[in-house]
């Protein structure tokens, strides 16, 4: 870009010149005028493309990431709901041609899942998804109502980003593991292929459930890159925490408790808040959700621009 | 048996859907206390269906716990996973689950029912009868090998490759992971006393390992990487004096690096308490180490030095999964500077456990 825009400089340079050497020719006078105007208007297309293209870059954009889908309140309502916000996400995944995978999951007992958690792995994957994290709200008469009332329930989407070793270090001492095979006799003397891998993380509590692999080797590894996405995503949010206290508030990205969106069943609408904008809730259900997140892409990167130039005039 | 195929054919009827199939045949193994019913329908149903082998199963978890989902979104067409658990079985794969079901109701193993299984990174391992079905604790044995193999590859100084021997290999999953990892730098020699068990052993090689092979005849090269012979552990010698056939035909050479076996070590008074899945499918042999689990393991101590003879100075270890009672009895045994350590030649060096806790490991170290 920076070629292209010192290209346009010279033409322009050269344009005026062929300005002032026109002279009295008006025909000559006018062409290089348009001239002129074209390459002025390319040059500032360009400026803008290359100010976001200087943007610092969020670290974690290009790693793949893990999803995780919480029931929140609502009871059954709510389990089923997080089942709906599943069915959304992995419809837009396949669309951009992502691998998925269910890692772990507790299904709800009148259907939907009280947890539910994904690999996804694919291009810019956590530069797009990240803009889910947050509460989801949905207003509708549940499936269970007898009444036809309204009722509002939530699920949490967590965005955690994969990460490795580099990034985050774990103690073996800290953890806690258990399997299948821990209560009886093992070894040669048992034949199970249940190989579900219980681990909890004692320093925080945490605690997960891996249950998807045949070898167990496999689950173990899965459960600890689970923990790892956890504790980096716990780093993650105490740093930008930090950055948005600093730098006032910010269209966030992450705020676990932050409400970003309330689906409306009644109003076949989705509303975005941190947009303040509106979407058809048919278009959602059906995975089409690239719309709003390259508005929130858009309006961050209009924010950081804002930034750049508030810091650069002090 | 006419009763168990009565009965599914009743419970399971024609035009049945996936999910009603899933919940009806649980039943079935519930009430027979078939052990792991959920795992059994899931992996058997998705071997009957023929879905994907890292995803099949998944799927019907997935549709195992679903209920009668919402109906707020029937505007939207149905997810997959929806799909599939509406779908119907066709007449032959009714017929293929009813027949996978029946074996599973007499305690076959699952492993044996649908001939393959997932072990260490080997996806899709051929697993036949007798050979042992591998066991999780086995994984920790081949990490615990591969953790040597990559310490001793840091200060390599031998022209030739690492040489690993696999006493009693069965279906060669320890050999063949550990190969799996290091194929380039590592030479297996697996022994096993069951012909089909050294057959699956070279068909599991020719299966994992020949993507590394460089020769045009990927044999050849595979045997470079991994070899499976007939022989027992006690007739695993050079020594003229030996009656055994196969090692006759070729001389092999008794310079291993390391020695790993998973020999059969389960004391015969805990053969009675073994689950019908086990002790009626997977070799009588591959499971009793005699009357105190350790016979066979005597068998490797005693070759130990020969099949590990070499001028290097470094030491060579023995790597062994056993049964709890062994580690003390080896420390006894094999103490260092003990009169039968060096009788021997053989130290006891120490014990891991797996992750349940157990003592499970033992490491050796020829002196």
């Amino acid at each position: 870009s920076i070629r292209i825009y010192t290209q346009f400089e010279t033409e322009l340079v050269g344009a005026k010149e062929l300005f002032q050497e026109a002279g009295d020719d008006n025909e000559m006078r006018e062409m290089a005028r348009s001239e002129i105007k074209d390459i002025d208007a390319k040059l500032e297309e360009l400026e803008e493309r290359i100010k976001i293209l200087l943007l610092p870059k969020d670290p974690n954009d290009d790693r793949n990431c893990m999803l995780e889908i919480r029931a929140g309140t609502g009871g059954s309502e709510a389990n089923i709901f997080a089942g709906d916000l599943l069915d959304v996400y992995r419809k837009y995944m396949a669309d951009q041609g992502w691998q998925v995978a269910m890692i772990d999951s507790s299904p709800g007992d009148d259907g939907g899942y009280k947890n539910v958690v994904l690999e996804v792995k694919g291009d810019s994957v956590y530069s797009k998804l990240k803009w889910e994290a947050g509460v989801h709200r949905v207003q509708r008469v549940p499936a269970t109502e007898t009444q036809g009332r309204v009722h509002t329930s939530t699920a949490t989407v967590a965005i955690m980003p994969e990460c490795d070793e580099v990034d985050i270090k774990i103690d073996p001492k800290d953890i806690e593991m258990s399997t299948m095979r821990s209560g009886g006799a093992g070894g040669q003397n048992v034949n199970k292929v249940e190989t579900a891998v219980d681990l909890v993380h004692k320093p925080t509590g945490i605690r997960i459930k891996c249950t998807q692999e045949r070898s167990q080797l496999k689950n173990k590894e899965l459960a600890m890159k689970m923990l790892m996405a956890k504790l980096y995503d716990i780093e993650n949010e105490k740093r930008e925490a930090e950055e948005r206290a600093r730098r006032g508030d910010q269209i966030g990205t992450g705020g676990r408790s932050e409400k970003i969106r309330t689906y409306n069943w009644k109003d076949s609408r989705v509303s975005e808040h941190r947009l303040g904008q509106n979407y058809p809730l048919q278009s959602f259900l059906s995975g089409e959700i690239g719309q709003i997140i390259d508005g929130l892409i858009a309006k961050d990167q209009e924010m950081k621009l804002r930034q750049l130039s508030e810091e650069g005039a002090n | 048996s006419p009763v168990i195929n009565e009965l599914l054919l009743q419970q399971i009827p024609p035009k049945i859907t996936v999910q009603h199939a899933l919940q009806k045949s649980l039943k079935i193994l519930e009430e027979k206390s078939i052990p792991e019913p959920e795992e059994s329908v899931l992996h058997l149903l998705s071997h009957a269906l023929n879905l994907s082998w890292e995803n099949g199963y998944r799927q019907l978890r997935e549709i195992l716990s679903l209920s009668v989902r919402s109906s707020t979104i029937s505007e939207n067409a149905m997810s997959p996973i929806q799909q599939l658990s509406n779908q119907c079985l066709s007449k032959d794969e009714r017929d293929a689950y009813i027949s996978l079901l029946e074996r599973r109701m007499q305690h076959e193993p699952l492993q044996y029912i649908i001939g393959k299984w997932d072990f260490h990174f080997l996806t899709g391992l051929k697993i036949k009868k007798p050979m042992l079905c591998p066991r999780p604790e086995t994984e920790e044995l081949v990490e615990l090998v591969l953790a040597e193999v990559g310490n001793l590859l840091r200060d390599w100084k031998e022209k030739r490759k690492m040489r690993i021997l696999d006493v009693g290999c069965g279906t060669g999953a320890i050999g063949i992971a550990i190969a799996n990892k290091y194929p380039a730098a590592v030479q297996v020699v697996a022994l096993d006393v069951l012909p089909e068990a050294v057959d699956l052993s070279n068909e599991n090689a020719e299966q994992f390992l020949s993507r590394y092979s460089a020769h045009g005849d990927s044999k050849l090269g595979v045997k470079s990487i991994y070899e499976a012979m007939l022989c027992s552990a006690t007739h695993f010698t050079n020594n003229t004096t030996n009656t055994s056939r196969d090692l006759s035909k070729k001389k092999c050479k008794m310079n291993f690096d390391i020695v790993v076996s998973n020999p059969p070590y389960i004391p015969l008074k805990d053969m009675i308490d073994l689950s019908s899945d086990v002790v009626e499918y997977e070799s009588y042999e591959a499971l009793c180490g005699g009357v105190d689990g350790l016979n066979v393991i005597r068998d490797i101590v005693h070759r130990l030095p020969e099949w590990t003879f070499s001028s290097s100075s470094r030491a060579k270890h023995c790597w062994m999964e056993v049964d709890e009672s062994h580690p003390r009895h080896l420390a006894r045994w094999l103490s260092p500077g003990s009169v039968e350590a060096r009788r021997c030649g053989v130290e006891y060096v120490e014990s891991y456990t797996d992750f349940c806790g157990r003592d499970r490991f033992v490491k050796l170290r020829v002196s």
